[in-house]
């Protein structure tokens, strides 16, 4: 066993792939990075005893930059309203600049604790045997969409131009056999890295080896 | 006819809108009511988030949530009543 390599599970430890090593410098850099690799407190639904979670991983922060924008707008919100108010020199009663503020602080408040919650559950999860995406969009929709390794056909990342350059996020298609969801996943991190790491689960799921 | 409607509303005088305000209260106090109820909406979404998958740091997500609701049914509150009193 080499050296740094004990929080890998047994079956993972003497694999003949490429991301095994990779996964472990990912984990040594840091948690900038946004990979969490073997996890071991994770559980989801129908998470079988036996299964091995190899990395979990968030969108990039940068998808969450149009929510902290809106919170930035309702904070400001009542301060456009007082500039506004004193160019065309009209009054509004004390209590309703009072009312918009605490409304603006308070949709503030909202929007920013939705994408805290978004950023925190929308995640990808890889093990040895499925692919899993939960996808929390608003406080009233979330989705739960998996697939067998065993059916991903092809995975192909793309670059997001100017911002993907500068802090190395893109997008991951991965396609799955027969009529079954196809995953279209944007902003993610790294996303060359995780198209190895699942072309490599894939291969070894389909030569028995996982 | 149609210049004296227009009259009338040159004549409208801007300084008596207490009816207005009423009418701009109204609203606001339904954006404050829905503000609370969307904070209530996120403990039911994350009390079935967490069955679905139980991560590290949850209950921190839990807490955020628990205290996301207490500030909003406060500040709303408050904010309903200076509205309404006002």
């Amino acid at each position: 066993m080499k050296k740094g390599k004990s929080n890998i599970p047994k079956k993972f430890q003497n694999a003949d792939s490429s991301f095994i090593d990779r996964l472990v410098k990912e984990e040594k850099d840091g948690a900038c990075t946004g990979f969490k690799v073997f996890p071991k407190k994770l559980n989801f639904y129908g998470k079988d005893p036996k299964e091995e979670v190899v990395l979990l991983t968030r969108l990039h922060w940068l998808a969450y930059l149009p929510d902290l924008l809106l919170v930035l707008l309702f904070l400001l919100l009542p301060i456009l309203l007082s500039i506004i108010s004193s160019v065309f020199n009209s009054s509004i009663s004390p209590a309703l600049y009072t009312g918009l503020f605490i409304l603006g602080v308070l949709i503030a408040l909202n929007v920013l604790v939705t994408a805290i919650l978004k950023w925190f559950y929308s995640v990808i999860v890889i093990t040895d045997r499925r692919f899993v995406v939960v996808s929390l969009k608003s406080g009233f929709y979330h989705s739960y969409s998996e697939a067998q390794l065993k059916n991903i056909e092809d995975v192909t990342h793309t670059m997001a131009g100017f911002w993907g350059n500068i802090f190395d996020i893109g997008n991951l298609d991965v396609d799955t056999a027969g009529h079954e969801i196809d995953f279209r996943l944007k902003m993610v991190p790294k996303p060359r890295e995780l198209q190895d790491i699942i072309n490599d689960l894939v291969e070894m799921k389909k030569k028995g080896k996982i | 006819m149609e210049n004296s409607i227009l009259d009338k509303v040159l004549e409208f005088d801007f300084g008596q809108m207490g009816s207005l305000v009423i009418l701009l209260k109204i609203p606001l106090i339904i954006i404050l009511a829905v503000s609370i109820f969307y904070s209530f909406m996120l403990i039911l979404k994350i009390r079935i988030l967490h069955d679905t998958i139980d991560l590290e740091g949850s209950d921190k997500a839990k807490v955020l949530v628990y205290a996301n609701l207490v500030v909003s049914l406060v500040v709303g509150i408050l904010g309903i009543i200076i509205i309404v009193l006002g």
